[in-house]
């Protein structure tokens, strides 16, 4: 027996009752990673627990006006909110607000951001600026979302705004029509800022198609236009949903670009109106994580009324989890459907 | 019947006329998991040291989770349970205290397809041997050049030893992987289908591999194809839905099999 | 021949359309980028000089030349802030002289042989062309003891050949126009003192004076000429952003951030080093607490859970981001910052014990013979840990907190007092950690899929050689999904930096460039929130933001970019496998 082996098999010996190291290091890395994901979702639940607790203590509790039980001081959460207190107002307009932002949003990024995705996949041609295209989409997503308020700023409010007050409402001159921010800048610039998510979440599904459905479609003898409309977008609605609601969460969650383009404190009145078009798109509005911020920031809070706050987050973060479920179920949808269209 | 295995030849023998002992001894063993809940049922079977043992059936009926269960890489299977025996060097390798690591060791493996590591060929073979504890460099050359040697590799690669070792054919990449196997001189040797990846030449020159193998260590082989099981193993023993239905010497299992059922899979009917 | 039908005619136009409409996205998309550099560039426009026109009616402006501050003596006196002017006689020195009082210092500082000196920069510093061919810029700066006089300190000279006819300082900013021999006009910008103006006039000038910020009149004889002055808060010396500057008032170059000072009369300060510093310090300390939580979950459900088990924990830890950051800020406000030097003492707790008490609990558990965990079956450690966990985040915690009343002084901030160091109540380290809990979904999801991708029959190769798992993991899984690891805190990185709510809320807005974590920090993100919708449109104000909007585009377009191509490179590694 070599030299080497002699020494490799007493070493291996010596290994056998030395390895307990080893899987004492194994079992204590793997809980350590273990744990950061105990740790990730506790810290979950305690922030939910903290707000639900801090609403409900609030709801049910003694602070505020006398005699408000809990069914009135929902009420007034909701619907009036002036007789909470000072700095208090009603979620409701907010809430209000945030739809109408959030369905004009949608108004203009489901066209776009479905043509443009169809556009991608079926009927520009792959070349290599395609793929830059593509590349370039991708990083838009990850764009922080105060420099879609930047541009919207500058482009829509001011820029288009401006353009608009000149041409129709210059008698307006220099009070602002449109060249200040409003409902449809704000809603353009969220379109905007969603562009790109609707568009990957869309294109991940038309990719995702098997080529036969068009293959079968032309043999049947169908235009492209109407394999596109016909068989393609049909099969890929599951994903254009998922990429809207997830457009929708974005939207209810994010109020940097707010900030800039339209959200205010508190609006004299709901962006609707009796006459055409049924909204005051040069109006300002408000939005429940705008009131939020409003509430945090410029408020005088008593300590009191956090509970108050804790029921508007809540709200929105309500909001926001079931959008995302919702997203996570459609989602699941797509990949059982593809199952069964694909039995291969 | 309650013996679901046979054992066809009267007596466990090798080519040569001696008794093996066993180097593995299996009882009552049976598996369960999530998606399978009766993978291997009531299996009892003594595989005989320094001997080709091959494992056949058709495509589901165990033999690969059978293979897996003596090395414990079934353990990672969601769900995984276990009863019954399997006594190793005195052992129960099942028992819950066992030391896998160690255990596993003694008892190497070879899959399927090839998979060595994205690192040199050298630093492949001495991957294990660094685990157990080896570190001086000229130990480490010494025993790598062994086993690459052992493996038929040695005059391919020695000139190469620190290019990627994804550079090699299939064909030597298993090899590298068998030696990387046998560098811990381990005392049993398991190989998954290690041949179906690969072409023909390769493939004969895996079974010429197995063939010097079979001196120094105990080789349990599962495999698809009977010609092959014919070919390279002292022993054979066939599965059928998660039992063992026969064991015995290959040249009688082939000729003279006893259950009906090997000898309809023997013969092509079905499988 | 082509079919032409409705059919085709609607197919025909659809693909119009959607033509149409994918190009149109795709060029906004890309063309923010452009859009913004053309609102921003026009802060690189220099100071310009243009010719308005003469007219005949210098008499009308008799009154306006006796204001002219150098008369026949070459005479000049200045008023300074407070009580203090500044009075100089060609030949002899300088004194500040004190209007209550009556009391005279000396200013050795200034030359005493001149040929103009005018005030300049709203009476907060004084340019002086001296005859030795020398114009030097001074700022005046209040001593630092009550009723003592104040003191000049030179800020830059410049060669200047010509002789000096007359000059006259700006009202408003640090920029001399001067008449020099034999008929030359020239505005001399302090801010940008490379880059002078001239204009040659027809005759011979005899006095110059600011009609305006922006206007200048000239007298030449009979007549008098008009000039426009048009010029950018900085002077068309871009590198005002970014190097550091000597403001007036100030006794050194610095970084300041502050284009709304208090007072009318001082000048706007535009250095983004402040605000960058800001970003990148809550980026960094974000990242410090939110990749080891999401790196080492990336680990565990990436590598150790079965596909079944991963693709249900992997919603449940999305679920972090269900929280948006403007309800983190709040609850970093309205929770955290009261409480926060608990926190703090908690947190530095965990940070030290919270490994130990983890191990301690893992052991204890395996060797208890409960045989809750066991190392070959692994998918339910989380929950299993449960208990180990909370216990270990609570005992640490406490023992954090309590070993911070044994710090000299008894508490944490006694403690940091007594080291000279106070703890503002909106500081770095309250921004990093809310960030930290921010990014770590986003971390997260891109390390598991890295880690994931990595294809498992190369770690079950190392398994069979009898590695544990975590070897397996380190030596075979690690190395390979490292790249991915990176990009993913890249990625988080990214995010941090452009995060605005928390920022907005929780930094305190402070413009400082200050390493100390107890300090606040203000962000480039917050500065735009702020700042924006009171900024007039056009102003030097607003273009400096989109400035700054365009660099936080560019960070996070290059780092996002940089971390995709690191990504690609993975995968070509492990397809060869």
């Amino acid at each position: 027996m070599s030299e080497a082996n002699k020494k490799f098999l007493s070493s291996t010996h010596r290994q056998l009752t030395g390895s307990r190291l080893e899987r004492l290091r194994s079992l204590a890395m793997i809980g350590l990673s273990a744990s950061m994901v105990t740790t990730i979702i506790l810290i979950s639940s305690g922030l939910f627990l903290l707000l639900v607790t801090s609403a409900l203590s609030w709801l049910i509790g003694g602070s505020g006006p006398e005699g408000a039980n809990w069914s009135t001081k929902l009420y007034s959460l909701v619907f009036t909110g002036s007789d909470l207190g000072n700095g208090i107002s009603a979620v409701f307009p907010a809430i209000f607000g945030t739809l109408a932002l959030v369905i004009l949003m949608t108004v203009f990024v489901a066209p776009l951001g479905v043509a443009t995705a169809l556009y991608l996949t079926e009927y520009a041609r792959p070349t290599w600026y395609t793929k830059l295209i593509r590349i370039s989409i991708t990083n838009l997503a990850g764009v922080p979302a105060i420099i879609y308020g930047v541009f919207g700023l500058g482009f829509f409010v001011y820029g288009l705004g401006g353009q608009v007050d000149q041409l129709f409402f210059s008698d307006q001159l220099p009070n602002p029509t449109f060249g200040t921010p409003g409902l449809l800048w704000a809603a353009l610039t969220m379109a905007l800022l969603n562009l790109p998510i609707v568009i990957v979440a869309v294109t991940e599904g038309l990719d995702a198609l098997p080529s036969d459905l068009r293959e079968a479609s032309v043999a049947l003898g169908a235009t492209q236009g109407e394999t596109v409309f016909k068989a393609v977008l049909p099969a890929a609605m599951p994903s254009v949903f998922t990429g809207l609601i997830l457009a929708t969460a974005r939207t209810a969650g994010e109020v940097a670009p707010l900030l800039l383009v339209g959200a205010v404190k508190f609006a004299p009145s709901l962006p609707f109106s009796e006459r055409l078009p049924f909204i005051e798109l040069e109006q300002k509005f408000m939005h429940v994580g705008f009131q939020l911020f409003d509430a945090v920031l410029f408020n005088r809070v008593d300590p009191g009324d956090l509970g108050w706050i804790a029921s508007v987050a809540l709200v929105l973060v309500l909001l926001i989890s079931s959008l995302n479920l919702i997203a996570i179920a459609v989602r699941a949808l797509v990949l059982g459907r593809q199952e069964v269209a694909n039995p291969f | 019947m309650d013996e679901h295995f046979q054992f066809v030849g009267g007596s466990e023998t090798s080519e040569t006329g001696q008794k093996n002992p066993s180097a593995i001894k299996i009882s009552h063993l049976s598996l369960g998991y999530r998606d399978n809940p009766q993978a291997l049922i009531d299996i009892s079977l003594d595989i005989p040291e320094r001997a080709v043992t091959a494992i056949i059936g058709a495509s589901g009926c165990g033999k690969s989770t059978l293979l897996r269960c003596l090395n414990r890489m079934n353990d990672l299977i969601d769900g995984v349970n276990y009863d019954g025996q399997i006594l190793f060097d005195g052992e129960d390798i099942l028992d819950s205290r066992t030391n896998v690591t160690t255990l596993r060791r003694q008892i190497g493996m070879v899959f399927q397809r090839p998979n060595p590591f994205p690192k040199s060929i050298f630093e492949n073979v001495a991957y294990g041997l660094k685990l157990s504890g080896v570190k001086s460099r000229r130990i480490l050359e010494e025993l790598v050049e062994q086993a690459l040697r052992s493996a038929a590799l040695w005059d391919e690669v020695k000139d190469r030893l620190y290019d990627s070792a994804l550079k090699l054919s299939l064909g030597q990449q298993q090899r590298l992987v068998i030696a990387r196997a046998i560098a811990l001189k381990p005392k049993v040797l398991l190989l998954d289908e290690p041949a179906s990846s690969l072409d023909p030449i390769s493939t004969l020159r895996i079974e010429e591999l197995i063939y010097e193998l079979k001196h120094s260590f105990t080789i349990i082989i599962v495999t698809h194809n009977m010609q092959q099981a014919a070919r390279v193993s002292d022993f054979t023993a066939f599965m059928n839905g998660g039992r063992l239905i026969e064991f015995g010497l290959t040249e009688n299992i082939f000729t003279f099999p006893t259950s009906r059922e090997t000898e309809d899979y023997i013969t092509g009917r079905y499988g | 021949m082509p079919v032409v039908n409705a059919r085709a005619i609607r197919s025909f136009l659809a693909g119009l359309i959607v033509r149409f409409a994918g190009f149109a996205v795709i060029f906004s998309l890309l063309g923010m980028f452009a859009q913004m550099v053309t609102v921003a560039y026009p802060i690189l426009a220099p100071s310009t000089l243009t010719p308005l026109g003469a007219d005949l009616k210098t008499s009308a402006y008799g009154g306006k030349l006796e204001e002219d501050p150098v008369d026949s003596t070459c005479n000049v006196s200045l008023s300074v802030a407070g009580d203090w002017s500044l009075e100089g006689v060609v030949g002899e020195s300088w004194f500040w002289v004190n209007s209550l009082t009556g009391f005279r210092v000396e200013n050795t500082d200034l030359p005493k042989v001149w040929s103009a000196a005018t005030a300049v920069g709203s009476n907060r510093g004084v340019a002086i062309a001296a005859s030795d061919g020398v114009i030097s810029h001074h700022h005046f700066l209040a001593s630092t003891r009550e009723g003592d006089a104040p003191w000049s300190k030179l800020v830059e000279k410049i060669e200047w050949e010509l002789p000096v006819i007359k000059a006259a300082g700006h009202p408003r900013l640090a920029v001399l126009a001067l008449l020099s021999e034999p008929s030359n006009l020239t505005i001399i910008d302090f801010r940008n003192p490379q880059v002078q103006l001239t204009y040659a006039l027809s005759d011979k000038p005899s006095g110059l004076f600011w009609e305006s910020p922006s206007l200048l009149r000239i007298i030449t004889g009979e007549r008098s000429e008009l000039f426009e002055f048009a010029t950018t808060d900085i002077g068309g010396a871009w590198s005002r952003l970014i190097k550091p500057v000597h403001y007036e008032g100030y006794t050194a170059p610095t970084f300041l951030w502050l284009p709304l000072p208090s007072s009318e009369a001082a000048e706007p300060k535009y250095s983004i080093a402040p605000l960058l510093f800001g970003t990148l310090k809550a980026a960094f300390l974000a990242l410090l607490v939110g990749a080891p939580l999401s790196l080492g979950a990336a680990i565990y459900v990436g590598f150790f859970m079965s596909p079944v088990q991963r693709g249900r924990i992997r919603p449940v830890i999305d679920m972090l981001t269900a929280f948006p950051t403007v309800v983190l800020g709040a609850i970093g406000l309205f929770w955290i910052a009261p409480v926060f030097e608990t926190v703090l003492t908690g947190l530095i707790g965990i940070a030290i014990l919270f490994p130990f008490f983890i191990i301690l609990g893992v052991f204890a558990m395996r060797s208890a013979g409960l045989r809750l965990v066991r190392l070959d079956a692994l998918d339910d450690w989380p929950l299993k840990l449960l208990p180990v966990v909370a216990t270990a985040i609570v005992l640490s915690a406490w023992a954090g907190i309590a070993a911070s009343g044994f710090l000299p002084g008894g508490s944490l901030v006694q403690y940091l007092e007594g080291q000279g160091i106070t703890l503002a109540y909106f500081n770095s380290l309250l921004v990093g950690l809310v960030l930290g809990v921010a990014i770590t979904p986003t971390i997260f999801s891109v390390a598991e899929e890295a880690i994931h991708s990595v294809p498992k029959n190369l770690a079950s190769g190392a398994l069979a050689l009898g590695s544990t798992p975590w070897q397996s993991y380190r030596d075979i899984v690690l190395p390979l999904a490292l790249p991915g690891m990176i990009a993913a805190i890249m990625i988080g990185f990214g995010r941090a930096a452009g995060e605005t709510m928390i920022l907005l809320m929780l930094s305190g807005n402070t413009s400082i460039i200050d390493v100390s974590v107890f300090e606040g920090l203000r962000s480039v993100s917050a500065s735009l929130a702020l700042e924006l919708p009171e900024a007039p449109r056009d102003s030097s104000h607003y273009y400096v933001l989109f400035v700054m909007g365009l660099l936080l585009f560019g960070i996070t377009f290059v780092v996002n970019t940089l971390a995709e191509i690191i990504k690609d490179s993975v995968k070509a590694k492990t397809q060869g496998v």
